[in-house]
């Protein structure tokens, strides 16, 4: 058997390998992105990450009020009245950021609608009886740790508020007329 | 060709069945079917740099290149003092005030160590549940 190859056969040859020798890694990541199989978490990960999402929620929403609690053991510069009303206002900011939080992780788990208000207040009620003690850290995925990370830093936002007014320690002067 | 009833030369076998056999012999010991694309699995690998950066995602060792492609790319962030009750939150890449988009090259004399995420991982399985959230919206 004679292998008989042309001159032109093998220009035709080299001409082709040389493509693919230089297009080959330029698309190599491209196409390899594409192809590349993405695994997607089970129902019962997805749930234990939404759940410790709400804990870790309700963890700094316990923070908080504990802050308030120990400002309001202090004895304080204005009325009582005032001091109930200041706390009363920061409870319910409080809680509000709470469950903006939850109905934040309702809707990316897919709920729309009327169906989200009665997963908010179930999921309220479940975290005001549940125990907080010492929990291990769960890695969230990005969208549920920013949920927590914004809950985090309104809810110390509106502690560290309530403090100053009830302390009076970042209380404004009054403004002054200026000039003669 | 051999003509019928007549056995093959040695030329035939050595072109159609022994140069193949070592062919595939070479190929079988030199690729991991597990990262054959479509039907292999995810890997994900966490590339580190030599400054302590850490990103995750999928790498490409681009032939001929002095980088590495790192595509779907997280990275930890500091969350210490969050009620998470742990010092790092994970982040997808691309939110940042410039926006990249997917995928990044890094310079390999910046990297440090490719390591391969176990299924099992924290980091796997962050990922994997947000993408179910990306879907679910």
């Amino acid at each position: 058997m004679a292998l008989r190859v042309s001159v032109r056969g093998l220009l035709l040859g080299g001409s082709v390998l040389a493509i693919i020798a230089t297009a080959v890694p330029a698309l190599l990541p491209a196409a390899g992105e594409e192809l590349t199989p993405r695994t997607v978490a089970g129902r019962e990960l997805v749930d234990a990450q939404v759940i410790a999402t709400q804990r870790a929620v309700q963890r700094g929403h316990a923070r908080a009020l504990g802050q308030l609690s120990q400002v309001r053991q202090l004895k304080l510069a204005i009325t009582e009245a005032q001091a109930a009303a200041i706390e009363r206002k920061a409870k319910d900011d409080l809680s509000a950021v709470r469950r903006e939080a939850i109905a934040t992780v309702a809707g990316l788990i897919g709920l729309k609608g009327a169906q989200i208000e009665p997963y908010v207040v179930s999921t309220e009620r479940e975290l005001d009886r549940a125990d907080l003690g010492a929990e291990p850290g769960v890695l969230l995925a990005p969208q549920l740790f920013n949920v927590v990370r914004r809950a985090d830093a309104l809810l110390g936002q509106i502690a560290d508020r309530a403090t100053r007014e009830l302390t009076g320690s970042g209380a404004t002067p009054s403004p002054r007329p200026t000039g003669p | 060709m051999n003509g019928p009833g007549r056995p093959p030369d040695w030329r035939t076998v050595v072109a159609w069945v022994i140069v193949p056999a070592i062919a595939g012999m070479l190929i079988a010991a030199n690729v991991d079917r597990s990262s054959l694309p479509v039907v292999g699995s995810e890997h994900i690998a966490a590339v580190i740099l030599v400054d302590g950066q850490a990103y995750f995602g999928h790498v490409t060792e681009v032939p001929w290149s002095d980088t590495v492609q790192v595509n779907d790319v997280y990275y930890f962030q500091d969350a210490r003092g969050s009620s998470m009750n742990l010092p790092l939150g994970l982040q997808r890449r691309g939110g940042e005030l410039h926006q990249p988009t997917d995928g990044m090259s890094l310079r390999r004399d910046k990297i440090l160590a490719i390591e391969p995420l176990s299924v099992s991982s924290a980091v796997r399985r962050a990922i994997a549940v947000e993408r179910v959230l990306q879907g679910a919206r």
